[in-house]
């Protein structure tokens, strides 16, 4: 087996909140990300799915050291990237690249988009003339027209905007694109032009992606395996199709149900009842973070914290139920969708 | 503004009668290059009880429409060119604008996109709830006011609704501020709620309940709504009909079930093909190419021609009616009617 690109191990990262003007006082303490490991290996895409408020954006920071974890340890291509120097962290930032949300935000206004492109590689000290020419080359490998590095970010629209973007994170030839909800503020049509250029991207160049997204039925689409988090823990990891078909986690089986679908499924009505406030419901005691609206509680569940572990094959769960001496297995957990998948494919 | 004698609900409430009716409006947008068009012939209704879908990108024009409806709409750059919007029996176009203070909140309520952004940071949201309702029902007294706040809490789930309504909006997440705007928004009875993209900034599991919600008040209280989204997803889920815009025009509009099961309009087909939820993940999304026309220089035939796989000499030349085919169906194209099969 080949050596991972990406080790991220037992990342903690919490965010304070604190009150008064001179003394300040921690008055909350919120763990955004919780004791969360995982793998990735070069050119693979792994999605990271979850609700507002789960961490998956604080983990991506984390990776791409925007942001430093409590605790814990990322490693990149065999480099403890959470402990390098300065300089040479300089060289990983090549390595890896971010996109953001909102294209046009996340362009420079002042500049025109050939600048922006070849900013990161003047940055890497690539002469001006090289740089801008690498610029137009990179503008026509998104599908925009290679003449218009010359034009400014408001002369586009968000779906181009957003090429622009990618090709600004392409431009110093990265090993992994970390892709934060890439195309949650663009409109249908032209989110399928992203989802298509990116994969057609990464079979031409196999970098690695690190996709985040609160939306299931892109990430099936986008992602060789798929990591469910809830409130800073992976609750479920997997191949994407597998989770998919066969939630095993019942946190993952009411986020499948909540996906709207088009064939006229009312599934998500029941699971919208179920979710009863969870948002208010912040207790950061012991114990599963999914218990308080858990269908399958057991006594347990209360106390005890799950741990990540292997149920078959690829597929991890952190949940009681799959505690050897019940034999609980994920069928039981749909029992109730016999045949029927959320979002069906045509056949 | 509380000084202003204070307008009578329960007369308009009273005259229940119609819900909204959008008919042949246009309105277009001044700017130096010229007037654009970005909403062009547009007719539709929303009649009691109903919950109907506006659907398109952006640009298309579907939140001008719907602000049109309370005449949102600021003039200069705005104007409107022809047509007219009839709420409640009310002739909006020709109202002072003092009238339709009196109207927007009663007769016809909104609720936005970003629910942060409509509340007020400064003010928790047990003030805001009061501020509304002193502005939209005077005549309450304040007991009544407080059962009001609960009620009104409650009914968009919050159990603990002393504790939302001590809140400031930055304590509550964007899905729960998504629940109380609805919850003011409804504490006034309006008699048409139009709700534009309001599930579009939350997650999936907060979108349901929002959805959930919005479906609940349109069934108990035959509350009629209008819904700008661009999710077909969304549309399945609550609406009963659907309107398809693009580019200013109305291009297909149906019943809901109706729509997604055979859409004719090779926009609305495009549309629906480019969800991934239909698509097997070893075939790629189908994408519409190009982009949509600019609208100061509206092209002289269909709107869609550029970038319609279907596209022949005569769309480029003549723009298509939008064609009735049954009482509640009608597509804006040459190909339903010309007899030829659409793919």
């Amino acid at each position: 087996m080949t050596r991972p690109l990406l080790s991220v191990r037992d990342i903690h990262r919490s965010y304070t909140t604190t009150s008064g003007l001179i003394r300040r006082k921690v008055i909350a303490s919120t763990k955004a990300v919780d004791g969360v490991s995982f793998e990735l290996f070069p050119g693979e895409t792994v999605g990271l799915v979850g609700g507002s408020g789960s961490g998956k954006s604080t983990l991506a920071r984390i990776i791409a050291r925007l942001i430093e974890p409590d605790q814990g340890e990322v490693w990149f291509d065999g480099e403890l990237l959470t402990e390098v120097s300065p300089d040479r962290m300089r060289l990983f930032r090549r390595d890896i690249q971010v996109v953001f949300q909102d294209p046009l935000h996340s362009l420079n206004p002042r500049r025109t988009v050939g600048e922006s492109i070849a900013r990161p590689l003047l940055n890497f000290g690539m002469p001006k003339q090289a740089a801008l020419a690498k610029a137009e080359s990179l503008m026509e490998l998104v599908g925009l027209d290679p003449m218009a590095t010359s034009r400014y970010p408001h002369e586009f629209s968000g779906g181009q905007c957003q090429r622009i973007a990618i090709a600004r994170a392409l431009a110093p030839e990265p090993r992994l694109l970390i892709l934060d909800e890439p195309v949650s503020a663009l409109d249908v049509s032209v989110q399928a032009q992203i989802l298509n250029l990116l994969r057609e991207l990464q079979g031409k160049l196999n970098i690695a992606y690190l996709f985040v997204s609160h939306d299931l039925g892109i990430v099936r689409y986008m992602c060789d395996r798929t990591l469910v988090m809830y409130r800073g823990q992976i609750l479920e990891s997997g191949l994407s199709n597998d989770i998919h078909k066969l939630p095993a986690h019942p946190f993952t089986r009411n986020f499948l149900d909540t996906i709207l679908t088009m064939d006229g499924d009312e599934r998500w009505l029941d699971a919208a009842a179920a979710i009863e406030d969870v948002e208010e419901e912040r207790s950061d005691g012991g114990g599963c973070v999914y218990q308080a609206t858990c269908a399958h509680r057991l006594s347990r569940c209360r106390d005890e914290t799950p741990l990540l572990k292997s149920i078959d094959g690829s597929r991890s769960v952190a949940c009681h139920l799959y505690d050897e001496e019940t034999g609980f297995r994920p069928s039981d957990l749909n029992a109730k969708y016999e045949g029927a998948i959320p979002c069906k494919s045509k056949s | 503004m509380s000084n202003e004698p204070a307008p009578r609900i329960s007369q308009n409430v009273s005259q229940r009668a119609g819900g909204l009716d959008i008919s042949d409006l246009r309105i277009w947008f001044d700017t130096p290059a010229g007037p654009l068009r970005a909403v062009d012939n547009v007719s539709l209704s929303v009649r009691d009880g109903e919950i109907v879908a506006l659907v398109g990108e952006s640009g298309s024009g579907k939140s001008v429409t719907a602000l049109a409806a309370l005449k949102l709409i600021s003039a200069p750059p705005g104007r409107f060119v022809s047509g007219s919007v009839t709420l409640n029996g009310q002739d909006i176009l020709a109202m002072s604008e003092h009238d339709l203070e009196s109207i927007r909140g009663t007769s016809a309520a909104m609720l936005f996109q970003n629910p942060r952004g409509s509340l007020d940071p400064s003010f928790t949201i047990a003030e805001a709830f009061l501020e509304t309702l002193s502005l939209h029902r005077p005549e309450m007294k304040k007991a009544e006011r407080l059962q009001y706040i609960e009620q009104g809490l409650r009914q968009v789930g919050f159990n603990d609704w002393q504790r939302i309504a001590a809140s400031y909006p930055h304590q509550l997440s964007g899905g729960m501020c998504q629940r109380v705007s609805l919850a003011i928004t409804f504490a006034c009875h309006p008699t048409l709620l139009i709700a534009d993209e309001p599930t579009t900034a939350l997650d999936v599991g907060i979108q349901a309940k929002v959805l959930f919600l919005l479906r609940q008040l349109n069934q108990a209280h035959r509350l009629p709504i209008l819904l700008i989204t661009h999710d077909f997803g969304v549309v399945r889920a609550i609406a009963h009909r659907v309107v398809v815009m693009y580019a200013g025009h109305v291009q297909e509009e149906g019943a809901v079930e109706e729509v997604l099961a055979s859409p004719k309009h090779p926009y609305t087909q495009a549309l629906i093909r480019s969800v991934p939820d239909n698509v097997r993940d070893d075939e790629s999304l189908y994408q519409i190419p190009g982009t949509p026309p600019n609208l100061v220089t509206p092209p002289s035939g269909c709107r869609f021609a550029d970038r319609c796989a279907h596209v022949m000499d005569r769309c480029r030349k003549e723009l298509p009616e939008l064609e009735s085919l049954s009482e509640t169906r009608a597509v804006r194209c040459h190909l339903v009617g010309s007899g030829e099969g659409l793919a």
